[in-house]
């Protein structure tokens, strides 16, 4: 890894990690006054605040309400729950003591939590009360193309209308007779996907969590070996920028990646955390446009790994650095046992560019400490009867797919083109099917980098992947079983065993570089 | 005040400024047009530019302001991606006419300003029928990569940002009324490109439909 020393790069993002932000900035008579527009970047967010003066928010939990007539139509007699959300303006205090308008489900940033349950079908009716197009992708989830939230005009809500989303929460291959809960998702989430303006809409506040569990992530909660809740945590990790009223500044001409400089966990502005002397477990999703996350504790002690994306794995691993791009999730518990009283979340990752950072994925560029997310306040004695888990409890067995399942091998290349971005040299169509695998069947996908020091992060609908090659090497341990967001660095290729169950015709895979994402890295499959 | 009185106006300034042969402080000065662009107020580039017809005008105030717009880079001497974008933009302005009542403007921006005199610019435009409603501006170099810059029609390589034959084939589609903007890439394909810039303008996902009793596009 590349240690970038801060005396060389003392940057206004660099400021950050000492906790004294743009006052600091200030203070040390580093200007922050008005760029030209039309200069390369955005402008600074021109606002001072105090990091670690208020608390890290919970999402709220969205609460079922009584059924309504609906068109969903489930194969299970289970009674399916139903929700209404509203999508619509809101106001937040991301930076303390600052209002900004966000748009949210139900006015909330960031939206409020599902507790979903395998087994018990989810009915959600999403109402759009904003003026803009929406479509509600479930990340993680394995639902039928109508519900799945995908980029294609007749699934769009325009502005005054509705759409029932319809989630069977049924485990994969349930219609086959082989339902395989080793494939039940545990860590979801639920965020915009309308075609060409995800950027915006997500960026705007249109992400939530979408939190799964089942008889085995409840037999792990009820023996004690995971935290349960309150110690179970969400958390997202955001960047966004403002203007001098304090309203969101977004703009639509960085097509390289938008990135901000405040960073937001929870929706807040590096907030503080009071813990006690015990495990928790955090849900990290990465739910930024652009920017990636390269986390450390300040006291350098390990996180224990519990799960990848949407899934838990085989069995706990130790990690003391968690590398994040765009949509990913790390499942994770850190240990405050024996915590000093202050310990801070940091990203240590040095990126300035919508490209993505600096270095490549095997050899980041770093600056140690780094920024500070969220402070840690560690109070009391070690509490009696914790959480078990450990390096090596075993969590959720996995299923591999096995070589001789594969029926078929695809290359897709994902690569700057004319100012914009392709998949194997064509922008996305809804109309045009760049790949058709037959359901039930599993193929073998290349997923190429092509060049030019872009990074991509690439989201595979419908199931989760699974790793088998990564630059031609056996892949990291957290990323060997199942993912649904691939990061390619520059020059990365991953090679992935993917089936397709239960659910034909349309999906897609894209970048989750949302800008990458909006100008077109994306191509339709079908399952037929 | 008129459009033809604006571009009159703003011609004779421009004449009597080069009369004088030093620049106009008002010339400065309105080089940047206060927009509002995704909710965020925006200084827009507003340089004083050729039409092909040899007219003086104001990129924000003459095609932007107050109304729905296309903006593209292109230059006469480019072969290949130029042409295969023009005839894209060119379909989709038919495409969108149904639905918004006119084809909306197209304003081409030329990317080899030392070449693309207006009267080449011209006959640039006859060589492709002259469709109604699309202007392509030249103007000095600084001025056209102000707005190039601004839309983001660059490449982080110095290199391949500096030669014009590998430039982005991208189109801006902004409504500057609901100040909402979209950029994609001009082979996209018209009909994407059509209901993309449609949504743009806050008139929903359907192509078909009824037109409005006035053209949207201008003077929305």
């Amino acid at each position: 890894m590349r240690h970038i020393k801060a005396s060389t790069r003392l940057s206004r993002r660099d400021l950050w990690r000492f906790g004294i932000g743009i006052a600091g900035a200030a203070a040390l008579g580093k200007v922050v006054g008005p760029r030209p527009a039309w200069a390369d970047g955005p402008p600074p967010t021109p606002i001072r605040f105090t990091p670690f003066t208020r608390e890290l928010p919970m999402p709220a939990t969205h609460q079922p309400v009584a059924p309504f007539a609906t068109n969903c139509k489930f194969t299970t007699k289970a009674i399916p729950r139903f929700y209404v959300v509203h999508m619509k303006k809101g106001i937040a205090e991301i930076i303390p003591g600052v209002e900004t308008e966000i748009w949210g489900y139900n006015g909330q940033y960031p939206g409020p939590s599902f507790h979903s349950t395998f087994g018990t079908p989810d009915v959600v009716r999403q109402i759009n009360d904003l003026d803009v197009e929406t479509s509600i992708h479930l990340h993680s989830g394995h639902n039928p193309s109508a519900s799945d939230g995908l980029p294609f005009q007749d699934l769009l809500i325009p502005p005054g209308g509705f759409r029932d989303y319809c989630y069977p929460n049924q485990p994969v291959g349930f219609s086959t007779g082989e339902p395989d809960p080793n494939d039940n998702a545990t860590t979801g989430w639920y965020h915009d996907h309308a075609t060409d303006i995800t950027g915006p809409n997500v960026y705007h506040g249109l992400a939530g969590f979408f939190l799964f569990t089942d008889d085995l992530e409840q037999r792990l909660l009820a023996s004690n070996t995971l935290p349960a809740a309150p110690f179970d945590v969400p958390l997202v990790l955001q960047d966004r920028r403002f203007n001098a009223d304090g309203s969101l500044f977004y703009n639509p001409f960085e097509h390289d990646g938008f990135l901000g400089d405040v960073f937001a966990a929870n929706g807040k502005a590096q907030p503080f955390f009071r813990v006690q002397r015990r495990k928790y477990r955090f849900r990290i999703l990465n739910g930024a446009n652009a920017r990636m996350w390269f986390l450390r504790l300040s006291n350098d002690t390990p996180f224990l790994r519990l799960g990848t994306d949407g899934w838990l794995l085989p069995a706990a691993i130790a990690q003391n650095r968690i590398f994040l791009g765009m949509a990913e999730r790390a499942d994770v518990v850190i240990d405050f046992r024996n915590a000093p009283d202050t310990v801070f979340l940091e990203n240590i990752l040095v990126q300035d560019s919508g490209r993505g950072p600096g270095g490549d994925l095997q050899n980041p560029d770093t600056v140690v400490p780094g920024t500070p997310l969220v402070k840690f306040i560690v109070q009391g004695a070690p509490v009696a009867n914790d959480a078990t888990v450990t390096v090596g409890t075993l969590l959720r067995p996995n299923t591999p797919i096995a070589a001789n399942e594969i029926v078929a091998t695809r290359q897709f290349e994902f690569v700057r083109s004319e100012g914009a971005w392709q998949v194997n040299g064509l922008f996305f169509d809804e109309n045009r099917v760049d790949a058709r695998v037959r359901q039930g069947t599993a193929e073998r996908w290349i997923l190429k980098n092509g060049g030019g020091g872009w990074w991509h992060p690439i989201h595979l609908h419908l199931e989760a992947h699974q790793v088998q090659r990564f630059n031609g090497a056996p892949p990291a341990p957290q990323n060997a079983f199942k993912k649904d967001t691939t990061l390619l660095g520059p020059g990365d290729e991953a090679e992935v065993f993917m089936r397709f169950r239960d659910f034909p015709t349309r999906f897609v895979a894209h970048c989750h570089n949302i800008e990458h994402e909006d100008m077109r890295m994306m191509f339709r499959w079908d399952v037929v | 005040m008129s459009r033809s009185r604006r571009l009159f106006l703003a011609g004779a300034a421009t004449a009597l400024a080069c009369q004088k042969g030093k620049a106009d402080p008002a010339e400065t000065a309105a080089a940047f047009a206060e927009a509002v662009v995704a909710g965020s107020r925006r200084r827009f580039p507003n340089p004083l530019l050729t039409t092909h017809y040899g007219r003086r005008v104001r990129l924000y105030d003459d095609f932007v302001r107050g109304r729905f717009v296309l903006l593209n880079f292109a230059y006469t001497r480019c072969e290949g991606k130029c042409p295969r974008g023009l005839s894209t933009l060119l379909a989709m302005r038919k495409l969108l006419a149904p639905r918004m009542g006119c084809e909306p403007d197209l304003v081409t921006l030329t990317l080899d300003p030392e070449h693309d005199a207006p009267e080449v610019l011209g006959k640039y435009v006859a060589s492709r029928g002259a469709p109604a409603g699309w202007t392509c501006l030249t103007g000095a170099r600084s001025d056209l990569e102000a707005v190039r810059r601004f839309l983001g029609f660059t490449d982080p390589d110095p290199r391949v940002d500096a030669d014009r034959t590998q430039h982005g084939s991208l189109v801006a589609m902004g409504d500057d009324v609901r100040g909402r903007w979209q950029v994609a890439s001009a082979q996209a394909g018209a009909e994407p490109l059509a209901q993309l810039a449609l949504r743009t303008a806050g008139m929903g996902v359907s192509l078909s439909g009824t037109a409005p009793s006035a053209c949207r596009a201008r003077g929305a």
